[in-house]
């Protein structure tokens, strides 16, 4: 046959490695199974070793890539949960400082949201979310937790515009607690929120603080104002320049409380 | 120097086996790698060249698994040899019939290769013939059909009815 002839026709160097190969295979697959594990283990170590280490090393890093993936969803969580908590916190501080407020008597405390900020360069009116409905009416008093902050100016069946104390036509009756000197709050964005009408011979010192008088019905009595910061006594001219420092913060206004008369 | 290829092919089976075997399997489906490696090399270079990297390869390959050392020394080393003697014998010039060779040779691979494994009974072996063997042939065929048509006259130059 054709194909033996070129089979075996091949040169003895062709044979001998064709023996050879074939003779070594059977001797590998006869050999004892502690020579096969160890021949296993000297050649595994050679050709797979460094690759397993590097699939673990890969897998080690998708695992770490998905942890990563993990973690940062649990940080973002956590922000959050930490940004409510704060939040939570600084209201639950207000509402302290609420507990520890007594209303007037006669008068009980309705808690109102803002629901817009108007006013160029500091606030001077707010709209807030109680109306008539919830049984406001104009100028009933409105306070932060710290002290007055202004007055209902308008009201409608859902909403109220609040006039602020840094609103011109929001005007307070008030006096010094120390010494009972009256005088009257006012605003401008010059001068900031100060106390005028009070006679140069009244006492007034720096640091007084300054409470509603009671005086016009507007605002109940003795709800704070501020603290007096500055104090001139003009050359000409019968009343003190009296600065004030506001007892609320007009820029960080946050829940405001309606007083509103008992019947 | 001529070695080096084949050694880095035979690191390349290795790695193959311990990192991509599995991520490249479709269902049942592997890549009889080391088979179409020799087939390769059985079909483009000299017979001594395929011979002894057959025998290499089937070695790389078994050091896995020690229990069955030289049984894919030994099947890879005829497959070798036989492809070579295919080679010699038959026109094979098309890329078709180089095609069909491969496909043969994956069965007189992955038969032996089924029966070391599937040693229990006939029940056994059948199963694993026709879950493991016949998807990875169809598998690794297309595969290799698929390299022979793109690199057929560029990378992989039939050589004439060779000498060896």
């Amino acid at each position: 046959m054709d194909w033996r002839i070129s089979l075996f026709s091949r040169d003895k160097r062709t044979h001998l490695h064709t023996a050879i190969v074939l003779i070594l295979s059977v001797l590998f697959l006869f050999l004892g199974p502690q020579f096969a594990a160890l021949t296993g283990n000297v050649f595994t170590t050679l050709f797979y070793y460094p690759f397993f280490k590097l699939r673990d090393k890969v897998s080690h890093l998708a695992a770490t890539a998905e942890d990563n993936v993990s973690l940062r969803t649990s940080i973002v969580e956590l922000t959050t949960k930490l940004q409510f908590y704060d939040e939570a916190m600084q209201e639950n501080r207000r509402l302290k400082l609420l507990m520890e407020f007594v209303p007037p008597s006669g008068y009980r405390v309705l808690p109102a949201k803002i629901i817009t900020v108007s006013g160029v360069g500091i606030p001077n009116t707010v709209q807030i979310n109680l109306g008539s409905d919830q049984g406001l009416r104009e100028n009933f008093t409105v306070i932060d937790p710290r002290g007055v902050a202004g007055r209902v100016a308008q009201v409608t069946p859902a909403h109220s515009m609040v006039y602020l104390l840094t609103e011109p036509r929001c005007r307070v009756s008030a006096r010094v607690k120390r010494s009972r000197e009256l005088g009257i709050i006012r605003f401008s964005m010059s001068r900031g929120m100060f106390l005028d009408n009070v006679p140069t011979q009244g006492d007034v010192r720096v640091g007084d603080t300054i409470i509603s008088s009671g005086l016009g019905g507007l605002f109940p009595e003795g709800l704070i104002i501020g603290t007096v910061i500055d104090l001139d006594t003009p050359e000409r001219g019968f009343f003190f320049d009296i600065s004030l420092v506001p007892a609320v913060d007009f820029n960080a206004l946050e829940e405001l409380y309606v007083l509103v008369p008992e019947r | 120097m001529r070695a080096i290829p084949y050694l880095l092919c035979l690191f390349f089976i290795a790695f193959f086996y311990t990192n991509l075997s599995d991520l490249l399997a479709i269902g049942p489906a592997r890549i009889m790698l080391v088979a179409a490696a020799v087939l390769f090399v059985a079909l483009y270079r000299e017979y001594l060249i395929s011979l002894w990297f057959a025998c290499a390869a089937g070695f790389v390959y078994d050091v896995r698994d020690p229990s069955h050392l030289g049984a894919h020394m030994l099947i890879l080393a005829i497959l070798s040899i036989a492809t070579s003697f295919a080679r010699e014998h038959f026109n094979l010039a098309s890329i078709r019939s180089q095609i069909i060779l491969l496909t043969i040779g994956l069965i007189l691979y992955a038969v032996p290769t089924t029966l070391i494994y599937g040693t229990s009974g006939v029940t056994e072996f059948w199963g694993l013939l026709w879950s493991w063997a016949f998807p990875s042939i169809i598998y690794t065929a297309a595969l290799s059909a698929a390299v022979l048509v793109l690199f057929s006259g560029r990378w992989l130059k039939f050589p004439n009815q060779a000498g060896y």
